[in-house]
C-alpha cells in the first residue's frame, strides 16, 4: 500500500470514528445518567461516569408506572402494525409500480398530496371518528389506521421499479400468475427496501406518543412514551429515573435494529440482478 | 291473587327505590399527578367514594402537563370531556370562553370561599365569577446552603449583597466556582420582581402591557445587577444548588424534594420568605386549579364533580395532600390548624412557605397568557446578555403586546 493510500484509510477511520462518537455521544449519556444518583445528575462540570453505579434508578423507574403493560401494549401494537403494513404497502406499491390502470397516475399524486397535510390538522376529526364508532381505548385504534402507509407505498414503489420487466414475462411464459410472481419473485428480490419499511414502521409505532395519548384514557391501554411522562413535574424531571426507563425502552428498538441489519446486508447480498 | 299482586307491587316499588337510591353516578376526574402525588390522589378519592357511596370516581392520568392541556382541548373539541380535571388558569379561561364550565359562586358554600387566600380565590375567578379552586399550590420562596449563609437576606440590597459575598474564586484558577445566586430566565422570576417592585401587569380592559413603567425598568435593572453574582442558566437550579455552585436562589416550593436529593451527602439546606422588594415582598402563587366541565356531563355527574372539588380540599384532605406532596394546604384554617402547626415545628422548611402562601399573587387572567409571559421571558434574556437596555427593551415588549394582543 502506498503512502497515500494509508494517509486516505486513516483518514477515513478518523472521520468514521468522529461521525459515530457524535451518533453515540447521546446514548452514553443516556446509559450514564441513568446510574447517577440524584446529587450527581446535574453537576458542573459533569461526571462522565458515575462515581458508582446507583442502580435504584432502573428499581425505581419500573415501579412508577405499569411499565411491563406498557411494554406489552407497545410491543403487540409495533409488531402488528407493522406486519399490516408490509403487506398492504406490498400491494398498492406493485400496483402503482408494474400495472396499468385507469387514474393511475391521479391517484399517485393524491396520495402523495395527501401527505402535505401535517397530523395534528387531522387529530381532532380522527378523534371524533373514533369516539363515535366506540373505538376509543381500544386496539383498533391504535393499530387499524396505521396499518397503511404512502411513505412505504411510495418507497417500496420506486423499488419495485428496479425490478426489470423481462422476468415477468419469463414468468409469464412459464404460467405464472401476478399474485405468484409477486410473493416468489418480487417480494425476495426487494428484501432490503421490505425491510426500510418494516423498520421505519416499528420504530415509528414504539415511538408513537401524541395518537396513543389522544385515543386512550384507560393506563392499559398506554403505550411505553406515555408512560415516560411521569418523570417530568413542574418543578423538575428526576432524570436518572428518565433516563434509566428510556434506556430500557430503547433495548427492544436496539436489538431488532441489529437482527435487521443482518438481515439487511444479507438481502443486499442476495438481490440476484445488479 | 290479589295479595299476589299487591306484594309484587309492593315489591317492585321498593326494589325500585333502592335502585334509585343506589343508582351510580359515574364521574372522571383527568389529572397530571404521579408517583406519591398520584397516591395521595387515590387516596383523597377512595375517601370520597366511602363518604358518597352512590358516587364512583375514575381517575385518569393524562401524562404531564402539557399533554392533559392537549387532551383537553382535542376532548372540548369533540365535546367530550370529562366531569372535572386540574388546569392552569390560561386554559380555564379558554374553556369559560368557550362556555365549558360551571360557575361555582353558587353551589359552593360561602364559607369555603372566605376561607381561601386572596390569591387563590383570584386564582379561580374569571369574569366576576368562581370557576376553579385551588389544589396543589406551591409559592415561590428563597433557598439558601445553611453551611454559607447563616441568616438570610430580607430585602432586595441584602441579597444582592450577600450575593456578592459569596461569589468567589476559590482555587484562583480565574474562574469563578461559587456563585452568590441561581438567576433562571423565566418569565416567572421577571413577573415576581416586578410585582415587587409594584408593577401592575395589565390595564383594566386587558388591551396594554404595562410593564415599560418605572417599576418595570426598576425590577430589570435590579435583575441585570444581581446577574453580575448569579450562575446564570436555562435549566432547574436544583441541580447547581444542590452540588454547591450556587448559594441560594429563588423557586417554586413544589421543588423542595428535588432540592433534598440534590443536597443530600453534600450541604444543608433551608427555605427563607423571599427578600422585600421596594413595594412588597409577595410570593407567585403556582400550581393547577380544579374545575367541572358542564359539556358532556349530566346534571348528576355536574353535582358529584362539585362535590369532589371540594371534598379534595377539606381542612384534613389538604394538609395531608400537603404532607406527603411537598405543596402548601390551600385554606386559611388549614394553615392555621394544629396540625399543620405542628407539623411545620417539625419541618421546618415549610414555614417560609406557608407564611408566603397567605402573601401571594397570581398572574391577571388573560386567554393568551401562556404567550404573552413569552414576551418577558424574552425581554430577561436579552437583557441578561446584555442585548439592549432595560428601558428600550420593556418598551419593545409592551409594543409586541399592543400588536398582538392589544
Amino acid at each position: 500500500m502506498s503512502m497515500r493510500k494509508v494517509f486516505f484509510k486513516v483518514f477515513t477511520y478518523l472521520l468514521l470514528l468522529l461521525l459515530v462518537s457524535a451518533v453515540l455521544l447521546p446514548f452514553y449519556w443516556m446509559v450514564v445518567t441513568s446510574l447517577k444518583p440524584p446529587g450527581e445528575v446535574n453537576v458542573i462540570p459533569p461526571k462522565w461516569i458515575p462515581s458508582k453505579p446507583f442502580w435504584q434508578n432502573y428499581v425505581r423507574a419500573w415501579h412508577a408506572a405499569p411499565f411491563g403493560r406498557y411494554f406489552i401494549n407497545s410491543f403487540f401494537i409495533s409488531v402488528m402494525t407493522t406486519i399490516g403494513e408490509v403487506v398492504t404497502t406490498i400491494l398498492a406499491a406493485y400496483a402503482f409500480a408494474k400495472m396499468d390502470f385507469f387514474g393511475k397516475k391521479v391517484l399517485f399524486l393524491s396520495l402523495l398530496g395527501l401527505m402535505m397535510f401535517p397530523g395534528q390538522l387531522r387529530l381532532i376529526p380522527n378523534f371524533m371518528l373514533a369516539s363515535n364508532l366506540g373505538w376509543t381505548d381500544t386496539y383498533q385504534i391504535l393499530i387499524i389506521p396505521w396499518i397503511a402507509s404512502i411513505f412505504g407505498i411510495f418507497l417500496l414503489r420506486q423499488y419495485f421499479k428496479t425490478i426489470p420487466d423481462e422476468l415477468w414475462d419469463a414468468a409469464q411464459l412459464d404460467g405464472c400468475n401476478r399474485f405468484r410472481y409477486l410473493w416468489t419473485v418480487v417480494v425476495p428480490l426487494s428484501k432490503p427496501g421490505i425491510i426500510t419499511v418494516a423498520l421505519f414502521k416499528f420504530v415509528g409505532s414504539w415511538n408513537a406518543f401524541l395518537w396513543v395519548l389522544i385515543m386512550t384514557n384507560k393506563t392499559s391501554m398506554r403505550t411505553i412514551p406515555v408512560g415516560l411522562a411521569v418523570f417530568r413535574s413542574e418543578a423538575g424531571t428526576h432524570f436518572g429515573e428518565l433516563m434509566a426507563a428510556s434506556t430500557m425502552a430503547v433495548l427492544p428498538i436496539l436489538i431488532i435494529f441489529f437482527l435487521a441489519q443482518k438481515q439487511f446486508i444479507q438481502g443486499v447480498a442476495r438481490s440476484g440482478i445488479k | 291473587m290479589k295479595k299476589i299482586l299487591a306484594f309484587t307491587l309492593v315489591f317492585s316499588l321498593v326494589i325500585g327505590l333502592t335502585g334509585i337510591a343506589f343508582a351510580e353516578t359515574k364521574i372522571t376526574f383527568w389529572h397530571s399527578m404521579h408517583r406519591e402525588h398520584k397516591e395521595a390522589l387515590e387516596d383523597i378519592t377512595a375517601a370520597f367514594e366511602e363518604a358518597n357511596p352512590e358516587v364512583d370516581v375514575e381517575l385518569v392520568d393524562q401524562g404531564g402537563y402539557g399533554e392533559l392541556s392537549q387532551k383537553l382541548t382535542t376532548s372540548a373539541a369533540a365535546g367530550k370531556l370529562p366531569t372535572a380535571s386540574q388546569q392552569y388558569e390560561d386554559w380555564t379561561i379558554q374553556y369559560v370562553n368557550a362556555d365549558l364550565m360551571q360557575p361555582l359562586d353558587e353551589v359552593v358554600s360561602q364559607e369555603l370561599i372566605d376561607d381561601l387566600p386572596e390569591a387563590l380565590v383570584n386564582s379561580g375567578t374569571f369574569h366576576d365569577k368562581l370557576y376553579a379552586l385551588p389544589f396543589n399550590k406551591s409559592a415561590m420562596v428563597l433557598f439558601y446552603n445553611t453551611d454559607l449563609i447563616d441568616e438570610p437576606p430580607a430585602t432586595w440590597g441584602e441579597l444582592l449583597e450577600i450575593s456578592a459575598e459569596l461569589t468567589k474564586d476559590t482555587n484562583n484558577d480565574g474562574e469563578i466556582d461559587q456563585y452568590g445566586f441561581g438567576l433562571r430566565p423565566t418569565p416567572e422570576l421577571f413577573s415576581l420582581f416586578f410585582h415587587q417592585a409594584g408593577g401592575k401587569f395589565l390595564n383594566e380592559d386587558k388591551t396594554e402591557l404595562l410593564i415599560d413603567s418605572e417599576e418595570g425598568i426598576e425590577a430589570l435593572t435590579y435583575m441585570k445587577d444581581l446577574r453580575e453574582y448569579s450562575l446564570y442558566q436555562t435549566g432547574y437550579l436544583s441541580g447547581p444548588f444542590g452540588s454547591g455552585k450556587v448559594a441560594m436562589y429563588i423557586g417554586s416550593s413544589a421543588g423542595a424534594p428535588y432540592v433534598d436529593s440534590a443536597c443530600e451527602g453534600n450541604h444543608g439546606w433551608d427555605t427563607a420568605p423571599l427578600p422585600d422588594g421596594p413595594a412588597n415582598g409577595d410570593s407567585m402563587i403556582q400550581g393547577t386549579n380544579v374545575g367541572v366541565f358542564t359539556v358532556g356531563n349530566t346534571q348528576a355527574q355536574v353535582n358529584a364533580g362539585v362535590d369532589f372539588i371540594q371534598f379534595m380540599i377539606k381542612d384534613k384532605w389538604t394538609i395531608d395532600w400537603a404532607k406527603r406532596t411537598g405543596y402548601i394546604p390551600v385554606r386559611k384554617s388549614a394553615l392555621d390548624s394544629e396540625e399543620w402547626q405542628k407539623y411545620l415545628d417539625e419541618n421546618p422548611r415549610y414555614r417560609a412557605m406557608t407564611q408566603m402562601m397567605r402573601e401571594g399573587f397570581v398572574y391577571p387572567h388573560h386567554p393568551d397568557w401562556y404567550s404573552v409571559r413569552n414576551i418577558f421571558g424574552n425581554i430577561l434574556e436579552k437583557t441578561m446578555l446584555g442585548k439592549g437596555e432595560p428601558k428600550e427593551l420593556l418598551e419593545e415588549g409592551a409594543k409586541t403586546f399592543a400588536e398582538k394582543y392589544g
